[in-house]
């Protein structure tokens, strides 16, 4: 089978991008059909046969839970095709109609305020590793001392903060922008049934 | 019984009860939802994923005693999720007739 394979990088809040462009080569007869985040892996087959959608499972629910849910979405006629970190992403027969109705405002807030949640736990996770970074270098120095220890400290010390400094500029842009299409989408839903 | 049958409830929530006054599975509720409404309101599948299991819950819908031999899960309306159903209708009987009183 013929593939083709690009290079790309999705932030979590570009999700409705990455939808579009997957979309858009499945009706140039490029059908998605892998990703580890970065390469996208897509074989040759009819222009527009397949519709595909992101989505994310709900936080709250269990493994157990995750699985009958696709389940389900399996003999609503939708194919898990993909899945990377927590996203899934889905596909289904064109023939078979959309996903969705167009503009639903409650099912994009549902989707928009998942990926909030994923990015807001994504920076807690870093803020709980620097921590931990923190306190076992305090430790190792209670027990080791000398320049040598101190400079190698240092280094780690060093390096930890430059990464979760790094980590914090990128996560909290995304943070903002997923926390501005939530109360964009809330604001809508005020007049929209 | 306890549970509060005089809410408003969404137009995704009024289809999916409307569509189990006989009992049907998962992509059968789709089907009959697009099939009413001309294709004008299409649920998808992680809504009605949603909606069931708050409905089963609620109390509003369960699974048939006697389930047909197939893979697929089945659901029917309960008594609650009928009177739920007859409370909405008066709601929206009311929000037509307001609205033709004063547009006409």
């Amino acid at each position: 089978m013929e593939t083709k394979r690009y290079f790309r990088y999705f932030t979590i809040a570009d999700y409705e991008r990455e939808q579009k462009w997957l979309n858009a080569m499945s009706r140039s007869g490029w059908n998605f059909v892998r990703t580890n985040g970065f390469v996208y892996t897509f074989e040759k087959g009819t222009p527009g046969e397949y519709i595909y959608k992101i989505d994310l499972p709900n936080e709250s629910m269990t493994d157990v839970e995750v699985d009958a849910y696709y389940k389900f979405m399996e003999e609503c006629g939708i194919e898990v095709v993909s899945s990377f970190k927590f996203w899934r992403y889905l596909r289904k027969k064109s023939t078979d109609g959309p996903f969705d109705s167009v503009n639903n405002t409650m099912a994009q807030l549902t989707m928009v305020n998942k990926a909030y949640g994923m990015a807001t736990k994504t920076l807690c996770f870093f803020i709980v590793i620097f921590a931990l970074i923190i306190l076992a270098l305090n430790i190792a120095l209670a027990f080791v001392s000398g320049n040598v220890a101190e400079l190698i400290s240092g280094a780690i010390y060093g390096i930890a903060s430059s990464a979760f400094l790094a980590m914090a500029i990128i996560m909290i842009p995304i943070i903002q922008r997923l926390r501005t299409r939530v109360n964009e989408l809330i604001d809508d839903i005020q007049i929209k049934g | 019984m306890g549970e509060n049958t005089n809410i408003v409830l969404t137009e995704a929530v009024y289809y999916i009860l409307l569509s189990l006054m006989k009992p049907l599975h998962g992509y059968g509720i789709m089907q009959k939802v697009s099939e009413m409404t001309g294709n004008r309101l299409i649920i998808s599948a992680g809504t009605l994923y949603g909606a069931i299991n708050t409905l089963l819950d609620r109390g509003w819908i369960k699974q048939p005693i006697v389930q047909e031999e197939s893979r697929r899960k089945e659901y029917v309306i309960t008594d609650e999720g009928r009177t739920a159903l007859v409370n909405e209708l008066e709601r929206l009987r009311e929000l037509v007739a307001n609205g033709e009183a004063i547009l006409r």
